[in-house]
């Protein structure tokens, strides 16, 4: 067998740890995309046999906890929802230049919504079966019925007020130019507090980018980094947002995430969780979802401008904000 | 108009990574790829952003005056007079970032809490938001052809 570098032998010393035969010849691709994690895919021979590896580097995105999404992971796969199986962590630093994890590799893509010819399979679906729309409501269903004892690892929920004021520091924190829009859309949402909840694992950053489709079917729900306990309905709010529905410089698609109707997802969200869906606080909460993006892509702009990365795509997020000062200023009312 | 990293920076991002690619002796991966695309994707948007932002920011300097002047022609009480002069002379002087007079302006109103103050705030929301609909617009010319 060949020397398969120091890289390889790190992540099949888990797989082994973990019972899985690392006997073979494999090799290690990083995937395009990945912001606070890079994503490779661990292959062996021919790819009879595959594993994605999520490394957190340094210089990512945010400093989201490795072992808390690893957690996450197993939790949501314990609660039977489509999740790739998780198979080890290497909490120490690694040749991947990070700690990481070694999970299966799940069938299917993530669709593109600013790609035309996904938006419109998308909709062609919507018009057609409804599977993906079908499938990805009762998803969201189940990731908010899980028990919240389940979830003791993730800490107290976090409140509204908490919340907005965690992104609005998180902005303050990063973005050295004032913003008179951003500042008015968080005094904006702070009005409208939708008070007491039930709370339940929110997803965060639920959104079809962050889903696996094969074959017309979720196959897998990934990207759990920024999850935590709290209002659900904001994970309703963060799909609306007007650029996962594929709209940059204009455009995008009329339906919810390019997928559904938003009326009927919130209708049959509520039907299955037994719950009223407020459509004002499903507004509040597209509008914090916008600042949260508006926050974590300053995050991406200061470690660039802070030479901590020289990753181009982060300075391209760049070019996102004016669209997302229009969709809040729309979804406002202003 | 209210964006971190400036075209400056931007651009020299831009000739760090042409510099790093010439000297790349290994077959691009997909990860490779995409950064190199994003690169193409940031010099168009950014081309089209340099070609029009200066108008933008022009148009909306103007109409921010004149919205200020007006404002100030029925202020009464006086700490939001004050305000409202300051943001005048800020503007007219152009010493201070746009986005933070505005924004000050905007906090203003809001503490102000008279009728007149809140009429203001909603006039500069709404000019605002045009302002944030002719920067997508700006945008649109750097769309790939």
């Amino acid at each position: 067998m060949s020397d398969p570098g120091p890289e390889v032998a790190e992540v099949l010393e888990v797989l082994a740890g973990a019972g899985v035969d690392t006997a073979g010849e494999w090799s290690l691709r990083q995937l395009a995309g990945g912001f606070s994690r890079h994503t490779y895919v661990l292959t062996e021979g021919a790819g009879d046999r595959a594993y994605v590896v999520r490394v957190k580097p340094p210089g990512g995105l945010l400093d989201t906890d490795l072992e808390r999404e690893y957690e996450i992971y197993a939790a949501a796969g314990r609660a039977g929802l489509p999740v790739p199986a998780v198979r080890g962590l290497r909490a120490a630093d690694s040749a991947l230049g990070g700690p990481f994890f070694v999970m299966d590799k799940a069938e299917g893509r993530s669709p593109l919504v600013w790609r035309p010819r996904d938006r419109a399979e998308l909709e062609e679906n919507w018009r057609s079966s409804r599977s993906v729309a079908t499938d990805l409501v009762e998803t969201l269903a189940a990731v908010h019925d899980i028990p919240a004892a389940e979830l003791g690892f993730l800490g107290p929920p976090v409140g509204f007020a908490e919340l907005v004021e965690r992104w609005r520091t998180t902005h303050h924190d990063n973005v050295d130019v004032a913003d008179p829009i951003v500042d008015e859309a968080y005094e904006w949402v702070l009005s409208r507090d939708p008070g007491p909840t039930s709370p339940g694992l929110v997803h965060a950053d639920f959104r079809i980018g962050n889903v696996l489709l094969d074959g017309g079917r979720v196959s897998a729900v990934i990207d759990w980094e920024l999850a935590y306990l709290g209002d659900p309905l904001f994970d309703l709010g963060y799909l609306a947002m007007p650029y996962y529905g594929g709209k940059f410089t204009g455009g995008g698609s009329p339906l919810v995430g390019a997928f559904a109707e938003a009326e009927w997802f919130a209708e049959t969200y509520g039907k299955l969780r037994g719950v009223e869906v407020d459509p004002e606080t499903v507004r509040t909460y597209t509008v914090l979802g916008t600042l949260q993006l508006i926050a974590i892509i300053g995050i991406g702009l200061r470690q660039f401008a802070d030479g901590n990365t020289t990753d181009p795509r982060m300075a391209w997020n760049r070019f996102v904000l004016p669209d997302l000062r229009q969709d809040m200023v729309r979804l406002m009312g202003w | 108009m209210f964006d971190p990293l400036t075209p400056a920076r931007l651009v020299g991002m831009l000739g760090e990574l042409l510099r790093e690619s010439a000297r790349w002796d290994r077959p691009l991966d997909e990860f490779r790829t995409s950064q190199l695309l994003s690169a193409s994707s940031v010099a168009r948007y950014l081309s089209a952003e340099l070609a029009g932002a200066e108008p933008n920011r022009s148009w909306f300097t103007e109409q921010a005056v004149a919205l200020v002047a007006a404002a100030r022609e029925e202020a009464t009480a006086p700490s939001w007079r004050e305000a409202l002069d300051r943001a005048h002379t800020d503007l007219v002087v152009g010493h201070r970032p746009l986005g933070e007079v505005t924004a000050s302006a905007a906090r203003a109103a809001r503490s102000a809490g008279d009728p007149a103050a809140a009429a203001f705030a909603d006039r500069l929301r709404r000019l605002l938001a045009e302002l944030a609909d002719r920067d997508v617009e700006l945008l649109t010319a750097g769309e790939p052809r």
